[in-house]
């Protein structure tokens, strides 16, 4: 199965915290992807939720371009609680502040980040975080920051304050760069990649085994009176010396007949 | 060490002392009915060591029973009873062998069948090792398919 989006949302605030409420219920073991912009002389950005998922930094903090006060950092939780759920993002010096929440299935429940990502920030109309390495099928998010921002080649927005955009896609290529078009301005952008469930299936191959059935042997030993010496049938041997003769069948190693059969003068 | 697929030669001789029952077997002159076993697949990893030669579970080699996978395996389901096809006769389980969610803690390529009703010295009885290849597996869904139980695809055979 492949990684599949569940639910985004997005919201904003001119304050130092902002909440996002997901329309559905999270689904335990999906993973939460949240991008977060904070206007603020502070780099500092948490994240929590009122389920009480633990939330790391993806990647991040990325300041914008020339130094402003802008920044940007996603943040995720692998295999998250399930229920209804509203995400906090603050920053203690925020004057305003975005942040866009997104669910996935399908994606590894644990250590799903796959290699560290890629930031940068520049100066035109394409913020790009720049080429990472990553495996085919992952799910490649990206987040950055300039004005009227539109999805980058084969991404889909998944929220955006027209300053802020998350935006994602599944990546058929072991190479990624997340990129947007914007603006002509100042940016920073960052891109990581998620791994997905692989599920294995094995074909179990059948033993066997050759049954036998055993050999019944059948001797007979016959021995003459008056003759000095050994005589032997089969594995049955009788010693000489004797006066009369005598024959066994053995079935097996089990004497079935015993009798005297023969006299000779 | 490694693993190899084999019917274990234990089976055989408990085969003969009627240790196993694989199907429920019907009242005749002899025996009252007996009822089927229960029996276990248990994964190994590529560092473990069984094959012909296992006589009974053991947790040496065995994955560590953690998350969705607990120790001695998980059940095969059997609704299956033995047949034969000319002069052969098998025995395969009726599904497939499923773990949801698991990790394993290392590369595995292997499952012990063990009878869970026919112990020796408190540890189950093996019937059969059956390899494959080097698998692992991060929070995903692992299926061991069954062949086809007929004559000469069956997972226990007699000719």
């Amino acid at each position: 199965m492949a990684i599949a989006f569940i639910q985004s949302k997005q919201n904003t605030a001119s304050t130092t915290s902002v909440a996002i409420t997901f329309t559905s219920n999270n689904t335990a073991g999906n993973l939460l992807v949240v991008g977060v912009e904070a206007n603020s002389t502070s780099s500092v950005i948490t994240v929590s939720d009122t389920l009480g998922n633990t939330y790391s930094s993806a990647i991040g903090p990325t300041q914008i371009n020339g130094g402003g006060n802008q920044w940007i950092q996603i943040f995720y939780v692998p295999n998250c609680l399930g229920g209804a759920n509203t995400v906090t993002a603050s920053n203690s010096s925020a004057t305003y502040m975005n942040i866009v929440g997104a669910e996935y299935s399908v994606v590894k429940t644990a250590s799903p980040l796959d290699g560290a990502g890629a930031s940068a920030a520049g100066n035109n109309a394409t913020p790009a975080s720049g080429t990472f390495t990553v495996t085919v099928d992952d799910l490649i998010v990206g987040f950055a920051l300039l004005s009227n921002m539109v999805a980058g080649s084969g991404f889909t927005s998944r929220g955006t304050d027209t300053y802020s955009m998350l935006e994602d896609k599944i990546t058929s290529s072991t190479s990624a760069n997340a990129t947007f078009t914007a603006d002509s301005g100042n940016w920073a952008a960052q891109g990581v990649a998620f791994l997905p469930i692989v599920d294995v299936t094995v074909s179990l191959t059948g033993v066997l085994a050759t049954a036998s059935v055993g050999t019944i042997g059948i001797a007979i030993a016959l021995a003459l009176s008056g003759v000095s010496g050994t005589v032997s049938a089969g594995n049955i041997t009788a010693s000489g010396g004797v006066t009369q003769g005598r024959a066994d069948l053995y079935l097996g190693h089990k004497t079935v007949v015993t009798d005297n059969l023969v006299t000779l003068g | 060490m490694a693993n190899t697929t084999a019917m274990c030669t234990s089976f055989k001789k408990e085969l003969l002392n009627g240790s196993h029952a694989l199907g429920t077997q019907a009242t005749n002159s002899v025996r009252t009915v007996t009822t089927k076993d229960t029996f276990n697949g248990a994964l190994y990893l590529v560092t473990a060591t069984i094959n012909s030669t296992t006589e009974v579970y053991s947790a040496t080699g065995e994955l560590a029973a953690t998350g969705n996978y607990t120790a001695k395996g998980a059940l095969l389901t059997n609704a299956t009873v033995p047949s034969t096809t000319g002069t052969t006769a098998f025995w395969t389980p009726s599904a497939s062998l499923v773990w949801t969610n698991l990790t394993s803690s290392g590369a595995f390529d292997a499952v012990l069948i063990i009878n869970n009703k026919s112990t020796s010295g408190g540890a189950e009885l093996a019937v059969s090792v059956n390899t494959f290849g080097s698998q692992s597996i991060t929070a995903g869904t692992l299926t061991l398919t069954m062949p086809t139980n007929d004559a000469t695809t069956g997972l226990i055979r007699l000719a």
